[in-house]
């Protein structure tokens, strides 16, 4: 896919992820890869920087050996969240009343009726 | 190029983070690459890119984490400063509501006054411009009995009245449309007034129960 995703929508996927279930660095990674292309390398800054925020915690959970570093969403990860989904929600209208004119005048045609 | 050999090329590019960040970064990728299952060094460097590349691109997003972070506090100080300052203004009003109060009456008064002034004026042209057609009809009228009671016993006199009669009847059909179209002018002009503040009222309405919902 050719489309970037801008960093706002990255921390609202990683918050939307580990809204379900706490996961690590690797598990998120390959999450994320699946649907939009980042490289490896872009996911640590996103996990660094909400955790930061204090969006995310952190803690380590021993796995053969050696510590695997879980995320957890906090509660104002999930504020944020809703926010990030709202703002959303307004960003796709807003882009598919560029990107699909008549489908939309269509729609508008039915809520005024 | 062995596992190794990446991180420790890595933990050396990333000298100028702060320690903790550097071993909070270095844990993370030992992780991945653990989780990962990556052997080697070169695999490494598929995924992550050279390690100067790497630490680059993570001591980039540091420095831009940082002016982000300020500017993320930055709108909030303005925002309680903002309160502050409304606050203030509020203290200010009840204190200068002495003064304020007669003065607002007053200018409230001056408008009322202005728009009695108006209305005066518009019912005096609407009424003088009706008298002035039902004198053109009462002209027209007397106008024609006098005359046609005259014609036959005083003929000059008689035709005067009839013209009087005929100046009558000129006039009522001059002014009556126009007499029409400026009522209706009126009463087009009050009806909007009166729907503009109406829609103002109850905007204003609107709006101050919107902000104290959110408050």
């Amino acid at each position: 896919m050719s489309i970037q995703v801008s960093s706002e929508l990255l921390d609202g996927m990683v918050l939307a992820l580990l809204k379900r279930e706490d996961m690590y660095g690797y598990i998120i990674t390959n999450r994320i890869a699946e649907s939009v292309s980042i490289s490896v390398s872009t996911m640590y800054p996103v996990l660094r920087r909400l955790t930061t925020a204090g969006l995310l915690e952190t803690y380590d959970k021993p796995f053969q050996g050696r510590n695997r570093r879980y995320y957890r969403i906090t509660v104002a990860g999930r504020m944020k969240l809703v926010e990030i989904l709202k703002d959303w929600e307004q960003y796709k209208i807003s882009l598919d009343e560029i990107l699909y004119p008549k489908n939309e005048k269509h729609h508008t045609r039915e809520g005024v009726k | 190029m062995t596992v190794e050999e990446y991180f420790s090329e890595l933990a050396q590019e990333l000298q100028p983070m702060p320690a903790a960040d550097r071993d909070s970064v270095l844990e993370y990728y030992h992780e991945y690459t653990e989780d990962a299952h990556i052997t080697s060094g070169d695999a490494l460097t598929v995924q992550l890119g050279t390690p100067k590349q790497l630490a680059a691109q993570l001591l980039a997003n540091q420095s831009i984490k940082e002016t982000v972070t300020v500017n993320e506090t930055a709108p909030t100080k303005p925002h309680y400063r903002q309160n502050a300052h409304n606050t203030w203004l509020i203290v200010l009003a009840v204190l200068s509501l002495p003064l304020s109060l007669p003065l607002s009456i007053a200018v409230g008064a001056i408008l009322f006054a202005g728009l009695i002034a108006i209305a005066a004026v518009a019912f005096a042209v609407l009424i003088t411009l009706g008298a002035l057609v039902l004198a053109g009809i009462c002209v027209t009228i007397a106008g024609l009995y006098i005359g046609f009671t005259l014609i036959f016993s005083n003929l000059f006199v008689g035709m005067a009245y009839l013209g009087f009669a005929l100046i009558g009847i000129g006039l009522t059909l001059l002014l009556a449309p126009f007499t029409y179209q400026t009522t209706l002018f009126f009463v087009h002009a009050t009806s909007n007034f009166s729907r503009y503040l109406y829609t103002k009222v109850t905007r204003n309405k609107h709006l101050s129960a919107e902000g104290g919902s959110q408050s």
